[in-house]
């Protein structure tokens, strides 16, 4: 770190507020994520079964169906068990406080078979009349697929821009470092340093201006993600957004993408200097 | 050791010629003044031996490589071999004598005790033991020539070049720092000393001077 406190000090903070940012994209990838897989789970074909139906009746309906060929698996949910997951899936929002009645009807939930046609199914089961209406889940995920795949997209764009972002933050920090010690540097020309024994200390000081970085930026995500929640006038879609903990992979993320930034940068940023201008 | 096979030297930036037409040979071994006024080409001629500048006609052989087709890559190893000391000594200002004179071997891949042992006997050697923990920076200039002087020693180069050593000190510092480098060549080393002081050339009996004049020897004769 040398005596250039001050040059290291902004570098790591530039680093830190730019992986924060980066961070959030990815924290807000993953909760997007996150939220798709929960509301996708499980869904295949719904089928309504009408209020005069009993527990006993619905979970025969599912038992007799599991024997079909086009059926691969059928689950029996009543009413209570769909309310329940409701809960479990959308427990922080506190959505169902203050619900007198149970709006929900009771389902079986049908995974068909490989290649058998939805349509196929529905009118065959419409002749045994005892199913009120049947919702394909298929159209609604492949919606869901296709804002997933975008959502990665940009996530991976936003990314990359972040990653040219601190390249460079780490190159320009470089060739401020190399131009403070450009002196020890041309004597170490001229005494027969290789390059890479000019380069390492440099590149050594990147990688940890990298690590103190990931580090200091994983704390700001994690304290927002636990402060937040707790302030009086979060909104709700906010609460919402953040997941309940910070995953582990995004401190991991950053940190790998800023020492692999940091490489980067600090190797362009000290070859432009190095090719010092002759000894003497 | 070191052959100068018609080689003229020119640089981008300036007008004319450096170097015309150079040729000599130097065996391993001699004691070798270049003399001449300022801007005769003495300073580019170590320039050329150390790999600081690349010939622009002619051929140039450092034991053995040819400096004119050496690779980029190649030039560390030649100069870890070569001693070279400036007449505004090259130091890291903040370092101490002792992390001067280590530098060279710990360039070369020397650590530890082995390191601290190598640069003490050269510190002792030049007399400057006793400030090893000095500041190089707030040392007067001839013992900052001598912190040099020891540096250029450090790693026991076979050929030790001298740019107007002298030239910023007093007779008595002139002195020492030319003993120093004639130890070095009774040690076995090939000196080459360029320095436009007649003074220095008596305290070198047997020496070679090699005179230069406008880019060209005007001159070759032993002392």
């Amino acid at each position: 770190m040398g005596g250039n406190l001050w040059l290291q000090a902004v570098a790591v903070s530039t680093l830190s507020l730019c992986l924060f940012i980066m961070g959030l994209i990815f924290l807000a990838s993953f909760s997007l994520d996150g939220f798709l897989n929960r509301i996708s789970t499980g869904a295949a074909l719904r089928l309504v079964l009408p209020s005069g139906l009993n527990a006993r009746e619905g979970a025969s309906l599912a038992l007799a169906l599991q024997e079909w060929p086009e059926v691969r698996s059928s689950r029996y949910l009543s009413p209570q068990d769909g309310l329940g997951r409701l809960g479990r899936r959308f427990g922080s929002l506190n959505l169902l406080e203050g619900l007198e009645e149970n709006p929900l009807p009771a389902i079986i939930e049908v995974e068909l078979a490989a290649d058998v046609s939805p349509d196929a199914f529905t009118a065959r089961l419409a002749g045994l009349g005892e199913v009120a209406e049947v919702v394909e889940a298929r159209p609604w995920l492949q919606r869901l697929e296709q804002i997933r795949r975008l959502i990665r997209l940009i996530t991976f764009a936003l990314s990359l821009v972040m990653f040219l972002a601190l390249a460079l933050v780490v190159s320009n920090t470089m060739r401020l470092a190399v131009y403070v010690r450009r002196e020890q540097l041309i004597i170490l020309d001229m005494l027969g340093a290789g390059r890479f024994y000019m380069r390492e200390p440099f590149i050594l000081e990147a990688i940890l201006q990298a690590l103190l970085a990931g580090l200091f930026s994983s704390l700001g995500l994690a304290a927002l993600i636990y402060i937040i929640p707790l302030l009086p006038e979060t909104p709700l879609w906010l609460s919402a957004a953040l997941p309940l903990g910070l995953p582990w992979e995004i401190p991991l993320y950053l940190t790998a993408i800023n020492v692999l930034a940091g490489l980067a940068g600090s190797w362009l940023g000290v070859s432009r200097i190095l090719r010092l201008p002759d000894v003497a | 050791m070191i052959i100068f096979d018609k080689l003229s030297k020119r640089y981008h930036n300036k007008a004319g010629w450096a170097l015309t037409d150079i040729s000599v040979h130097i065996s391993p071994g001699q004691f070798v003044f270049l003399t001449g006024p300022s801007g005769a080409g003495k300073s580019t001629m170590l320039r050329l031996i150390y790999g600081a500048e690349l010939p622009s006609r002619g051929t140039l052989r450092v034991g053995g490589a040819d400096l004119g087709r050496i690779k980029a890559g190649q030039i560390p190893r030649l100069r870890r071999n070569i001693g070279v000391v400036f007449q505004d000594f090259r130091l890291s200002a903040g370092g101490t004598v002792l992390e001067n004179v280590a530098l060279p071997l710990h360039v070369a891949g020397m650590r530890g005790k082995k390191l601290i042992a190598a640069a003490a006997e050269i510190m002792r050697r030049v007399n400057l033991l006793d400030k090893a923990q000095c500041r190089a920076g707030s040392m007067s200039g001839g013992e900052q020539q001598r912190v040099a002087v020891a540096r250029a020693l450090a790693t026991g180069p076979p050929l030790l070049l001298a740019d107007e050593p002298t030239g910023n000190l007093d007779p008595d510092n002139a002195r020492e720092v030319m003993r120093l480098l004639l130890d070095a060549h009774q040690a076995g080393a090939t000196v080459l000393v360029a320095t436009h002081d007649p003074l220095l050339l008596g305290l070198v009996k047997g020496a070679r001077c090699l005179h230069l004049t406008q880019g060209r020897f005007s001159m070759d004769e032993t002392l």
